[in-house]
């Protein structure tokens, strides 16, 4: 039997992204003025089965998930200060972009996939009120609970 | 008596700002489009559109951020005042983002979801029908249109499936007589499936009112749907064919907006 893993692909913005820029100040004129900055990226949540190393190398150059002029990609989750929350919408399969990636352009040993949107925040507070924040801001901004769940990782 | 004066409330992003403003000068209301930054003045308005397309870029949620714009403070005390607000594809999704729909609480308590459609993803642009679902008056809207009448109209969007976690508030809605107008056949048969329920909504809602009545939220343009010129009959339009003004005659989706300006005659000024 083969072993399965999974793979997790964070593609964020080289040029500067409106929409994080948007919701930075929008977040701070309703009254979030700790938040000092805030980035988007794209999540995606690979199971394989096979080799990791060669998936990594081919599911990067996948230009409707990455494209090389405009994104940037890594394969975890940065380690710095930032508050990062996971928004993912509920019910929301992923078939289209699995259809795609194992019937159009060959990648049989997907076996699921789950995309979501990662904000990163720095905010000016210490590590427990940063998550109170973070969390605040996310269910008065980013996420409508009716359709989203969200965590912070 | 004065007449009505609209403020189609424009934000960056819109799209459906002019068809807005001429199917309201069309149905005798006087309007003018006000940005979202020309606040000063705004509530002398007897009544407000928030037009379709895509406010912000759709950023974050599609309609959120016009949600969050200081413009909606003063609407919402307007609407709260009685004045009609009516929301027209982006602007229902801003309706609801900012929690004026359904309006029975003071927080958002639905969101309108990612179209289900089994052929299409995303985007979804169609004609369609829409039925009333209620009895004539019960919302500033419907003040002409009876119960069960329908009306053929438009959608353009890929996010128009009102959902909430809420498992009691359909209900809620339902018994508040606050689901307007639902997607039907054209006979007026309301089926939950594809292509007559465009979207995947639950119920086949098309456009949820306040409890008041004084505010809707609609996902289907009445504004693309007010001229005979814009219906997609064929035959009906080839009957006027050489005939510029009966081009222009109503088509039913008006009665919206004359039920608007009926509405802010009788309850506003």
């Amino acid at each position: 039997m083969k072993m399965e893993k999974t793979i997790e692909m964070i593609v964020s913005l080289k040029v500067p992204d409106t929409t994080a820029i948007t919701a930075l100040q929008t977040l701070q004129r309703i009254g979030f003025d700790k938040i000092k900055g805030v980035k988007r990226a794209d999540y995606y949540k690979f199971l394989i089965e096979g080799d990791e190393e060669k998936f990594k190398n081919q599911i990067c150059k996948v230009d409707i998930l990455v494209n090389a002029n405009k994104h940037s990609y890594a394969f975890s989750v940065p380690k710095d200060s930032n508050v990062r929350i996971l928004v993912k919408n509920i019910n929301d399969g992923e078939s289209g972009i699995l259809a795609t990636l194992k019937n159009r352009l060959g990648f049989k040993n997907i076996k699921n996939v789950e995309k979501a949107i990662l904000w990163s925040m720095s905010i000016d507070a210490d590590e427990k009120d940063a998550g109170k924040i973070a969390e605040k801001a996310a269910k008065e901004l980013l996420v409508n609970e009716h359709y989203q769940e969200f965590e912070i990782v | 008596m004065k007449t009505p004066n609209i403020a189609v409330i424009y934000f960056p992003g819109n799209n459906c700002e002019e068809e807005s403003l001429k199917a309201v000068l069309a149905s005798g209301m006087d309007g003018r489009i006000v940005r979202w930054n020309e606040r000063k003045g705004i509530e002398k308005y007897d009544g407000f559109v928030i037009p379709g397309g895509w406010a912000y870029e759709d950023r974050i949620r599609a309609g959120v951020i016009a949600a969050k714009d200081p413009v909606f403070k003063i609407i919402k005390a307007e609407a709260e005042n009685g004045k009609p607000v009516l929301g027209i594809c982006n602007g229902a999704q801003a309706l609801v983002e900012c929690g004026m729909i359904p309006g029975l609480k003071n927080n958002v308590e639905m969101a309108l979801a990612p179209n289900k459609n089994p052929f299409i993803s995303g985007y979804y642009c169609a004609w369609v029908y829409v039925k009333s679902n209620e009895e004539k008056g019960r919302c500033a809207f419907t003040k002409l249109t009876g119960k069960n009448e329908v009306i053929p109209i438009p959608i353009a969007h890929g996010e128009g499936r009102f959902v909430t976690k809420d498992n009691e508030l359909l209900d809620k809605m339902i018994k508040n007589r606050q689901i307007i107008f639902r997607y039907s056949a054209k006979d007026g048969k309301i089926e939950e499936s594809f292509p007559t329920n465009p979207n995947g909504v639950v119920y086949n809602i098309a456009a949820i009112c306040s409890k008041k009545g004084n505010v809707m939220a609609m996902m289907p343009h009445p504004e693309r749907a007010s001229f005979i010129r814009q219906l997609p009959d064929i035959e009906l339009k080839n009957k006027f064919v050489g005939n510029q003004q009966a081009m222009e005659d109503p088509a039913p989706a008006r009665h919206i907006f004359y039920s608007m300006k009926k509405y802010i005659e009788e309850e506003i000024l």
